[in-house]
């Protein structure tokens, strides 16, 4: 049945897209407000210290200074994601290198500044730990002694400095090892990275005349900000309001908090406006980077190709408070499979602290870590028993009817289609020039989860009020959003207007993250929008004295089936409601992730309730690789993308044209470097981020399995399009010049060094091997 | 510390500030003049996001003092459309859908403005040399390069209208 | 087990960036003028292009007390063919240098140099002088320029002297310029109609800062026989290098391969880089003799396709 829609599946401009090509939208660097001051955050210079004592005195005598903080003048509390082991400030020992131990707040920066020298801090070093697995070792300097009294929202298995094991068993894992033909195993290592968006993070908290603080900030989940701030200051939600003006990017690094509450205390303390927005350096060394993981692999296969076992053990270095971190080894855990029948499986995840800066949530969440370890191993398989690596996948890849990790039936399954379509886009088939290699890799990921809401509200006029508590961060979900309400409405796209990003504006969603805006926040806006349009055929019913099913909806107005003729548009309609009968029409929904069922019988310690519709993609590259300098080229790349159904293709596009070239970067050039726990490359100069004349064009595919649960059969896309590069590089490698490199970046030297045959083989062994009792 | 007072042409609009001398070209649009759609990423001349034209050429703003400047022309993305008509680069930006977060696209418009004023057919190469310096971590350049060619073909159609 | 030792710190880094030093302004009309202020302000600093310095300036490393800008003096900016040498003022910048139409014909490796500097904004402010008196040791221009044998005129208000490019650096970010010197002009000798050269670099990110770049110039006589060779190294060492045994290994002989190999081997052998994570000085030795056979035989390569340096 193929249905003509209006909007739904058009490449619609964006609705803010004209403000940004003006220059006119305004981010939070942008904005201002009366006797604003400007606030700025005294960091840690060591990883692991005890903080003894901390004199304000001669930065508070400071001319211009209004406010200077520390932990005294904060609830002694802690808050955090999945377990609450994180502070505003350091109270009595620092963790990490930038954790914030004062806040200052000035009439100008240079004042904040010279505030921030005079403050004087007096700390004892503690031995630190930088490497995870030393941190997993028994008398390794411990991070969180009082770890097992912090609340956590699920079951943690937490011991040491793990402060998560997720632990996922499906069959016997060893019967399985048992009858598999062919067994590869190794181990692998991924790097710390940094979202790197072009806007750095701020925020400015203002005390409106009622006493509530108003937070704008540059953030991608305004409720979660709220709720943090109100969870680490001890305020009640009625009082706090958060608001996103034009946001420049997150990538799951402005989901939780860093500036809001420290922002929100100078200006409950000065009464004034206050406004931080971070340098570049800080966003390095003190937001929330990806987590670095060393992870290893067991692969048991048949001869014929079959996959029958699979064991995994990942390895999250959290840094120094958990934040995502076990939503990410749980979440990476759970992907380790792959989009592939495997009957037995034991897959184990931990989340670990050291003493770096903590990690969080980036594009893939996990995901990226176990890919690359999980797609890499399929590759070693396929040449261990002689068969293409695409035809190797195609055998073992899912189907609609099967079932994900965790047994929820998977209807919407387009692998297989991603898979064929990302080899041909690199002509898998075709003749390969010299030192020429081509890579594939499957991607599976979740979209959805938890909740979202919406109100649709008919104005006087019979325009539409759209309220949704979505956050856009240049995705374009707004744009989509508006799209469904307008399709479902039968409106112009002009008549909505979009109210979003404020939390007291619009109903709760939870964040921009897990690809899910799209599928939750198009469902609640849909549902919505299809309940006004219930409303207004219930009104024109009364009106009429008939009955609902009698009338029909086309160009704003509801009329008779039979007799076109008798109807009202929407503004008569409007009108009726706001003076005669019904008052104002407003639709409204609140979509929850409750099902498909998801059986965690097999599961210990894993941190969420619900998974989602699950989506799936495939990234295929062609390389050519220099065997005198190991430089890559990339000469072709492809990304297939199920997304069930595209709402807006451009939006699509963009989403995997700009995800492949993050994945590049992942891929090849990007690491945050350490020197013990501090960051020794915080510039951009040093952090190299690829630029136009890096990046070859992506053929963007776009397959749509229609996810009949999804808003017009659509799921999400927002992470997997980062997911699968980087093992299809080390693959596209192995393809070209016969070596295999398992430690991201994929660095010149490391593929000179290894087409040499030095430096010796790397690690291959269990992580754990010697670490843990019974591990061997 | 001297305040000097200067001349800037912004936009085509005479300004006379008094400034010290260590006031960046990128702190005096913001903060003195309201021009808040020059942005500041980074402050040491490596995202692009705070790209200006300098007498038609694209400059870091966030590496300029202000009195150095005195007297030239500087153009801000303030500039670009002339009053409610967007440039045929604007334009060509928000149709193919090269604008994601929007915080590198002033920026970008502006490389592409010189560009263009310079090569009017420029070849994708030549695209990607223009906005090199300018980094965009949403989009992957691809629909910004064809946003690019696409204006230049459109700038094309419009020189061989009028020629006509 | 916690360390017995105490320390009272102060801040090491802050948001909302760094405090700029605040200053004084001054705009020299002429060199000499410069120069003694610079001998009335030892503090004092020159403003070129302001693509290094600001850069210094804004993360605290330097606090001068005065800028001298340059720009201010008419003629540094002079691009001339006199007296046998390509003579370029120092105020040029890397763009001008790109599009000169004299320099893309008389010596097309100095706009291969400068298309590699960073990006077209910076390439628009930064100029040949700053990045000679910068003194970072991957900069883009001292290989090339060191590979012609150029020379950079020192002038003060005592007098000038020529010092060859390669003498031109110390250490990291060192020059031998005394406090009152301006850097005013590089000159490049002439070289015979088959002159060539090629300026290879190995980057991370294209036009990011090199990890290692070689530049090398040839020029055969009429018998086909190796009449001039420079080499010049960046990236790989405290400062930018000069192959100084380039001339013994290539000159007077017709270049076979043999003789690229060790002038390639000699190259690594004089280089000193430091690693850091992204490349180890192992690798960036090695990458050293690779790019320097490639620079050298890309050169050859084009004086056999007439892609020469033109003297008149």
């Amino acid at each position: 049945m193929t249905v003509e829609f209006r909007y739904i599946g058009k490449s619609i401009n964006k609705v803010d897209s004209v403000q940004k090509a003006l220059g006119t939208a305004e981010y939070i660097n942008d904005l201002s407000f009366p006797k604003m001051l400007r606030g700025g955050v005294l960091r840690s210079i060591y990883p692991h210290a005890r903080i003894l004592r901390i004199d304000t005195s001669r930065a508070e005598r400071l001319p211009g200074v209004k406010a200077v903080l520390t932990a005294k003048d904060v609830p002694d509390c802690r808050y955090g994601v999945f377990i609450k082991d994180e502070v505003v400030f350091a109270r009595t020992k620092v963790r990490y290198i930038g954790e914030p131990v004062a806040a200052v707040a000035a009439i100008d920066r240079e004042t904040v500044q010279r505030a921030l020298e005079a403050i004087e801090v007096e700390y004892e070093e503690l031995p630190a730990v930088f490497d995870p697995l030393e941190a997993m070792r028994p008398g390794a300097p411990l991070l969180h002694p009082d770890l097992d009294s912090y609340f956590a929202i699920f079951p943690a298995v937490r011991e040491g400095n793990v402060c998560s094991r997720t632990t996922i068993v499906e069959g016997d894992i060893e019967e399985g090892f048992k009858e598999a033909d062919v067994i590869v195993e190794d181990r692998f290592t991924t790097q710390m990275t940094h979202q790197t968006y072009m806007e750095p993070t701020g925020a400015i908290a203002v005390v409106d005349p009622s006493g509530k603080i108003v937070v704008y900030s540059s953030t991608q989940a305004i409720f979660v900000i709220q709720s943090r701030i109100c969870e680490s200051l001890d305020i009640p939600m009625s009082k706090v309001r958060v608001i996103a003006p034009s946001v420049g990017g997150g990538f799951g690094g402005k989901i939780e908090t860093n500036v809001q509450p420290l922002c929100a205390a100078l200006a409950l303390k000065t009464n004034r406006p206050v406004k931080i927005v971070l340098s570049r350096e800080e966003e390095f060394m003190a937001m929330h980077p990806r987590h670095p993981a060393i992870l290893w692999g067991r692969l048991g296969l048949k001869k014929d190709g079959r996959f029958v076992a699979k064991e995994t053990v990942s390895i999250f270095d959290t840094g120094a408070y958990s934040d995502d971190g076990p939503g990410v080894a749980g979440f990476g855990t759970l992907m380790s499979r792959g989009p592939y029948r495997i009957p037995n499986l034991k897959l184990e995840g931990y989340c670990v602290y050291t003493n770096k800066v903590r990690t969080g949530a980036f594009r893939g969440f996990g995901n990226p870590q176990t890919s690359f370890a999980s797609e890499s191993l399929i590759d070693m398989a396929a040449k261990e028993i002689g068969m293409d690596p695409l035809e190797l996948r195609l055998k073992n890849a899912l189907v609609p009817g099967d079932h994900s990790v965790g047994n929820q039936v998977l209807k919407s399954v387009g692998i297989k289609a991603c898979l064929e379509k990302a080899a041909q886009g690199v002509g898998w088939k075709e003749e390969k020039g010299k030192c020429r290699g081509r890579g594939i890799a499957s991607v599976n990921h979740i979209s959805g989860l938890y909740t979202a809401a919406a109100l649709v509200r008919i104005n006087e006029d019979g325009t539409v009020s759209l309220h949704v508590g979505t956050t856009d961060v240049g995705q374009g979900v707004d744009t989509i959003l508006v799209q469904i309400a307008a399709e479902e409405l039968g409106v112009p796209m002009e008549d909505v207007n979009l109210i979003t990003r404020d939390t007291d504006a619009a109903p709760y969603t939870w964040a921009t993250s897990a690809s899910r805006l799209t599928y939750t926040g198009g469902n609640a806006v849909r549902l919505a929008a299809v309940d006004a349009r219930k409303q207004l055929l219930h009104l024109a019913a009364r009106h009429f004295e008939s009955r609902e099913e009698d009338f029909a909806v086309e160009d704003k107005r509801v009329f008779l089936k039979r007799s076109p003729e008798i109807g009202l548009t929407y503004r008569q309609l409007a009108d009726i409601s706001f003076w005669v009968k019904g008052g104002q029409i407003i639709g409204k929904a609140s979509y929850m992730v409750e099902s498909p069922p998801f059986d965690r019988s097999g599961f210990v310690g894993f941190p969420f309730g619900t998974m989602s519709a699950y989506i799936f993609a495939a990234q295929a590259v062609e390389v050519e690789v220099d065997k005198e300098t190991g430089k890559i080229s990339v000469i072709r790349c492809t990304a297939a993308h199920d997304v069930g159904r595209a709402i807006n293709p451009h939006n699509v596009e963009g989403q995997i044209e700009g995800g492949f070239v993050q994945g590049l970067g992942y891929a090849l050039t990007e690491e945050m470097a350490f020197d013990g726990g501090k960051v020794i490359n915080p510039t951009l100069a040093e952090y190299k981020v690829l630029n136009a004349m890096d990046v070859p064009p992506v053929a963007a595919v776009i397959v749509e399995a229609y996810d009949e649960t999804g808003p017009f059969g659509a799921k999400g896309v927002g992470e997997p399009v980062l997911v699968g590069v980087a093992p299809a590089m080390a693959n596209a490698i192995y393809d070209a010049v016969g070596v295999r490199i398992k430690d991201l970046p994929i660095t010149p030297e490391k593929i000179l060094n290894a087409i040499k045959g030095e430096k010796g083989g790397s690690c291959s062994s269990h992580p754990l091997s010697g670490l843990l009792p019974g591990k061997s | 510390m001297k305040k000097r007072k200067i001349e800037l042409n912004v936009n085509g609009e005479a300004h006379t500030i008094s400034v010290p001398p260590q006031r960046t070209l990128l702190e005096v649009l913001r903060e003195d003049l309201g021009l808040t759609g020059t942005k500041e990423g980074c402050s040491e001349g490596e995202c692009g996001v705070c790209t200006v034209l300098l007498d038609g050429l694209p400059v870091r703003s966030c590496l300029l003092f202000a009195v150095d400047v005195r007297g030239r022309k500087v153009t801000t993305i303030e500039g670009v459309a002339q009053g409610q008509r967007l440039d045929p680069i604007q334009e060509a930006f928000i149709e193919q859908g090269a604008i994601q977060c929007g915080f590198c696209t002033p920026g970008m418009i502006l490389s592409a403005k010189a560009l263009l004023a310079h090569t009017s057919s420029p070849t994708e190469d030549e695209i990607r040399v223009a906005i090199s310096g300018n980094l965009c971590r949403c989009t992957g350049y691809q629909k910004i390069v064809k946003a690019i060619r696409a204006a230049s073909r459109e700038a094309q159609r419009d020189v061989g209208q009028a020629l006509r | 087990m916690a360390l017995r030792t105490s320390k009272i710190r102060k801040a090491e880094f802050h948001s909302s960036g760094k405090e700029k030093a605040v200053m004084e302004y001054f705009e020299a009309k002429t060199v000499d003028e410069a120069s003694r202020f610079l001998r009335e302000h030892p503090e004092a600093r020159v403003l070129a292009g302001g693509a290094s310095l600001v850069v210094l300036l804004k993360n605290g490393l330097i606090r001068p007390s005065h800028l001298v800008n340059l720009k201010t003096i008419p003629g540094l900016n002079a691009i001339e063919q006199a007296e046998g040498c390509l003579r370029i003022g120092a105020l040029n910048r890397h763009g001008d240098i790109l599009s000169s139409p004299a320099i893309r014909k008389i010596c097309p490796l100095l706009p291969e140099a400068a298309s590699k500097i960073a990006s077209p904004p910076i390439r628009n402010m930064g100029t040949i002088g700053g990045n000679l008196c910068h003194a970072d040791p991957a900069a883009d221009f001292p290989p090339s320029l060191i590979a012609l044998g150029a020379k950079a005129k020192l002038v003060s208000d005592e007098g000038e002297r020529t010092v060859p490019v390669e003498k031109l650096f110390v250490g990291y970010y060192e020059t031998v310029l005394s406090p009152t010197e301006i850097l005013a002009e590089i000159s490049i000798p002439s070289l015979n109609r088959r002159s060539s050269g090629s300026y290879v670099t190995l980057d991370q990110v294209t036009n990011g800062v090199s990890i290692v770049g070689v530049a090398a110039v040839v020029g055969l006589a009429d018998d086909g026989s190796c009449a001039f060779a420079g080499i010049g190294l960046g990236g790989v060492a405290p400062t930018p290098l000069k192959v100084e045994r380039a001339k013994e290994i290539l000159v007077g002989r017709k270049i076979r391969d043999a003789d690229i190999e060790c002038a390639a081997e000699e190259a690594r052998t004089i280089c000193n880089p430091t690693g850091n994570s992204f490349a180890s000085a192992e690798y960036r030795r090695e990458m050293v003799r690779v790019l320097t056979k490639r620079a050298l035989r890309d050169a050859l390569k084009r004086i056999g396709e007439g892609r020469t340096f033109s003297g008149e």
